[in-house]
């Protein structure tokens, strides 16, 4: 990881100012709506409601080591250990006694898109009965090889149905003007985000996925605000600088490598070191590279129902395939890392065979790790830097 | 009128006799070797002293993981309701009972007569049971009897976590080889297994008071670290790998009065 | 005695279930498979193509466990090990259902490692109450209808797709109507049998299964007619879950003094209702029977339909008790199990969870939690003497 940003100070003011808005607006009766990460939350944000992301917790929770305290609280209930390590912080912050991460901010309304996984519809399902509160899913069929007229026209189907819920629910009106500003607000954050990570391409870059995963929750829950563009354009500024001074993310970086997805949030710390001290930089996941999205103002509806559904999560073997060797190649990547993360099914399941095509369609050397994302139970320190070990001595 | 009951564990063996209803003998063995003959064996040896054989038991039940292969069982009882039955029988105001047996662990909520509300059980992995223990006592080359007091001298346990056996043991060794003091691994392991047999527990609505059972029982490292996530003292009989038998015996008592009334 | 002969045959088809497939495959038809759940077999059938369900088996896992992590349910696991063994060459193609993420990712992985010629997805809509999810189904009903014909090289007609559920239909009925014969009077059958015959028709031809249980049904009639009156001694039971897997569950239930009267099984009360609507526009019908099926984990369920449906389910079989049999590592099971278990709670319904594996299964404890909850509910308990 890089020594401090600058702007590390600007995004812990913004997080806060996020969630005081989250204060704000259930003292002033605005409706907290949850939402999934990888959802249309231009939507929300144009309707002046106030999106609130349980993921985001869920990784706070995993980050400050204390997603196994929670999801003892969900297995208690019956919510066992083999789901998602963020829904079951999720679910155990409801029923839990003590709330060591503050607690999770209850919904008024919760949307769900399933373009990441089947556990996100379960949780908030499970959620929505517990508070009580109405739920919505935009249900997004899974895309194989293309997507067709049918999907796209289902998926615009629900975005009417999705508008209309709202409207009766919130009692508020959509403008699709006003969803035209959020959407160009977007993309114009998701742009610059996209050009902070590019710059990890550089040899050596002053920039990489550990920084991004440091960076990366204003373009989660900002994205559509001002605030995100203002942020990102900070942030691009600064690197820019540091690439001047040659302050570089790790000190001597010898290779760059790809790493397929989600951090390990409890030890993000310790992976980081353990790249840098093997000088190798971490260049792209397109778990970060997931909020790169470029999408069109001029048809709000449309591009919405395109970029979220048809995101990598939601394609199929040879897509995905297709995207971390382009990743590779427009990283000049030296090798990848695949993390097969017990809570994450979707990203996981097939790894095993991916390994091997990536390494016959790159000849690049390539290693799995075993884990969890969020609990360190799931997670054998010995074990991964066995793995990793070899793998550094592969890269030379 | 005589009955006995017979709780064929995993590890150990036991076996009760009742003359009118009071404790008259009691004897535990290791398991090993076939069901058929030790339940045998065991039996002729707790009666010897009686001067009984085992036709002259009226009613005999059996329980236990083995419960099936005891030849002259009149019944069969699951090891959860006989524990029920005899820890309630010594202990009517317990309304939760935790047994630590080798292969299971299980927490059981009885009323006041012993009868079972709702149970919860270990799941397959042997985490979390007496199997457990064994196995880290083995890894450690520390006797499975020197396991709970040496857990009761350590300041600073390590961490361990055990979301299943071969995880934990690997973890075990590899604390070893770091050259880890022994008393801290052997504290870690007792909380972790301790946590696990909470977070079964907590499937159940907990309701004092709270007796332990089985083997596990008799570990005092684990009975501390179980007390300190209750909140409460736990019941500990004088011979908690008995309770199972007991209230087997205690069931073979009521079929025997049963009959001669019918 | 004719009872017997007539499962002889069910019990047969289930030890061997891919015989009858591999004579029609022989015979120049072409089969078609499907893994669980909710695959319209009347498309595959309408398309002169045999279907046939892949379901696991007991047997060992070793191939699948360099494909597929252990934290993946064994059903899927099972399934992708009897392709890698060689078992399922006879396919010349299989439909896969996306229920949940493990099957989501295995149509990718069965495409990429496995030998079976043509893997189709079936793209179920994730709602089910909203009007977009008629619509889109009906759509993919079209796609996969489609599909099938440029694999099977056979036009689907309506009046074949009508013939082909007209014929499923009875077959449901028929199902349906044993299975009533055995809750009024579940001597005659066991838990074990009445299951076996409902897993038979995923491997069978639809009009020899139908004739088969036809005469079975008869057979039973006659039998309930002549035992009328026996009292049931034996604690009636529902289980939930999604396979009734391993088979022997429903042994170790009847042994434990348990019958099994009503479930929402994938491979039972799943599969047998509703019917198709035969006076509709087939494929609309067909997306009408998806979308009206009994409540089950993988669709959105927010209106609380399934802890209603259980509770129902309970109460209209007079069951004194309900088992979850949850195969491990089965999310969507899970991530609705508490609010299932605190509604049958509230409702004084006891209520056992058991988790299972498709294979290598740890039975004795399983058979313990059995009785111990069948004693606890004050069931029957056995008296066995050796």
């Amino acid at each position: 990881m890089s020594e401090p940003f600058k702007t590390v100070a600007l995004m812990k003011d913004l997080m806060s100012r996020y969630y005081d808005l989250g204060e704000e607006a259930r003292r002033k009766g605005i409706p907290v709506v949850w939402v999934t990460a990888v959802f249309p939350v231009e939507i929300i944000y144009a309707m002046d409601l106030y999106p609130y992301y349980p993921e985001n917790f869920g990784a706070l929770a995993s980050a400050r080591k204390v997603a196994d305290k929670l999801s003892m609280a969900a297995e208690a209930k019956g919510y066992f250990n083999d789901l998602c390590g963020y829904a079951r912080c999720g679910i155990g912050d409801a029923y839990a006694s003590e709330h060591p991460v503050g607690k999770i901010l209850s919904p008024d309304l919760l949307l769900c898109c399933n373009t990441q996984c089947g556990s996100l519809p379960k949780w908030f399902e499970a959620a929505a009965r517990f508070y009580n509160k109405p739920y919505f899913l935009w249900d997004s069929p899974y895309i194989e090889e293309q997507t067709s007229d049918l999907k796209q026209n289902y998926l615009i189907k629900q975005l009417y149905e999705l508008i209309n819920f709202l409207e009766v629910t919130t009692k508020r009106r959509f403008n699709i003007d006003k969803l035209r500003e959020v959407v160009a607000l977007s993309r114009e954050a998701t742009g610059l985000w996209n050009d902070c990570l590019e710059m990890a391409a550089l040899k050596p870059a002053p920039f990489g996925f550990f920084d991004a995963c440091i960076h990366m929750a204003p373009i989660v829950v900002w994205r559509g605000r001002r605030e995100a563009v203002e942020y990102y354009r900070e942030l691009k500024a600064e690197i820019e600088e540091r690439l001047e001074k040659k302050i570089y993310a790790i000190p001597n970086e010898r290779h760059k490598v790809y790493f397929d997805h989600i951090p390990v949030w409890p030890k993000l710390r310790w992976f980081a070191d353990m790249f840098a001290a093997n000088d190798t930089l971490v260049v792209a996941s397109q778990y970060t590279q997931a909020w790169a999205m470029n999408f069109d103002p001029a048809r709000p509806l449309e591009t919405l129902a395109e970029h979220y559904p048809q995101q990598f999560v939601n394609r199929g073997v040879d897509y995905r395939l297709k995207l971390k060797v382009d990743f590779m190649r427009r990283y000049n990547c030296d090798g990848f890392v695949l993390f097969s993360n017990r809570s994450c099914k979707p990203n996981s399941i097939g790894l095993y065979d991916k390994k091997r095509m990536l390494t016959e369609m790159t000849g690049l050397p390539g290693v799995i790790f075993e884990g969890d994302m969020s609990d360190l139970r799931f997670f054998s320190e010995g074990q991964v830097k066995t793995r990793f070990e070899t793998f550094f001595e592969q890269l030379g | 009128m005589y009955v006995a009951g017979m709780d064929i564990g995993s590890i150990f063996s036991k076996a009760i006799i009742l003359k009118d209803g009071q404790v008259v003998a009691s004897l535990i063995k290791r398991t090993g070797g076939e069901i058929k003959a030790i339940s045998h064996r065991l039996m002729e040896e707790a009666l010897a002293p009686q001067g009984l054989q085992i036709d002259d038991l009226k009613s005999v039940v059996a329980t236990g993981y083995g419960r099936i292969s005891v030849p002259f069982a009149d019944k069969q009882v699951t090891e959860i309701s006989c524990f029920g039955r005899g820890v309630a029988n010594s202990f009517p105001e317990v309304r939760t009972v935790i047994d630590i047996g080798g292969q299971d662990s299980k927490g059981i909520k009885i009323d006041e007569r012993g009868k079972v509300q709702d149970f919860v059980m270990n799941d397959k992995c042997a985490a979390g049971t007496g199997r457990f223990l064994e196995v880290m006592a083995n890894a450690l080359e520390v006797s499975l009897e020197d396991m709970g007091p040496l857990a009761l001298q350590s300041g600073s346990p390590e961490e361990i976590g055990i979301t299943c056996t071969v995880f934990a043991e690997s973890q075990v060794i590899s604390l070893v080889g770091e050259g880890r003091r022994k008393v801290d691994i052997v504290a870690g392991i007792h909380q972790a297994i301790a946590e696990r047999i909470h977070g079964m527990l907590r499937m159940l609505r907990i309701e004092e008071r709270i007796a332990i059972t089985g083997g596990g029982a008799k570990n005092i490292g684990l009975v501390k670290e179980l007390e300190k996530r209750l909140g409460t003292e736990l019941i500990v009989p004088e011979e908690p790998q008995l309770i199972g038998a007991h209230g087997a015996a205690l069931l073979a008592l009521e079929m025997a009065l049963g009959r001669k009334g019918s | 005695m004719v009872i017997k002969e007539l499962m002889n045959r069910f019990f047969t088809v289930v030890a061997d279930p891919y015989s009858e497939a591999k004579r029609r495959k022989e015979q120049g038809q072409k089969v078609i498979g499907w893994l669980p759940t909710d695959v319209p077999e009347e498309l595959i059938h309408a398309a002169g193509a045999f279907p046939v369900g892949i379901l696991g088996s007991s047997n060992n896992i070793r191939l699948a466990d360099t494909h597929l992590q252990v934290w993946v349910c064994s059903l899927m696991r099972s399934s992708l090990e009897m392709e890698l063994c060689g078992d399922l060459d006879f396919l010349d193609g299989i439909i896969i259902p996306q229920t949940c993420d493990t099957t989501r990712a295995l149509s990718g992985l069965w495409r990429k490692v496995c030998r079976t010629p043509y893997v189709e997805d079936f793209l179920l809509p994730k709602q089910v109450k909203r009007p977009s999810a008629r619509e889109y189904l009906t759509g993919e009903l079209a796609r996969i209808k489609t599909s099938l014909e440029q694999v099977t090289g056979k036009k689907i007609s309506d009046e074949t797709l009508d013939t082909s559920i007209r014929l499923f239909n009875e077959n449901r009925q028929l199902l349906r109507r044993m299975f009533e014969i055995h809750t009024h009077q579940p001597g005659l059958l066991t838990s074990r049998e009445v299951y076996t015959v409902i897993k038979a028709a995923m491997y069978m031809d639809k009009a020899e299964h139908n004739g088969i249980l036809r005469d079975l049904i008869r057979a039973l009639e006659h039998k309930a007619a002549e035992s009328a009156g026996t009292p049931d001694s034996k604690a009636r039971l529902v289980i939930s879950g999604g396979v009734w897997e391993p088979p022997e569950i429903m042994d170790l239930i009847e042994e434990a003094g348990g019958v099994v009267v009503g479930d929402d099984l994938l491979t039972g009360m799943r599969y047998l209702t509703p019917d198709v609507d035969e006076e509709r526009n087939p494929l609309e019908a067909l997306a009408d029977r998806q979308l009206n099926k009994i409540p089950f984990g993988g669709f959105d369920n927010q209106n609380y339909e399934r802890r209603r449906f259980l509770l129902d389910l309970v109460r209209n079989s007079e069951a004194r008790g309900l088992i979850f049999l949850h195969l491990k590592f089965c999310e969507p099971e899970n991530y609705d199990y508490n609010d299932m278990r605190e509604a049958l709670n509230s409702a004084g319904i006891p209520n056992l969870r058991l988790e299972t594996e498709v294979a290598n299964p740890s039975l004795g404890q399983i058979r313990t939690r059995l009785e111990a909850f069948i004693e606890m509910i004050g069931g029957n308990p056995i008296e066995r003497t050796l």
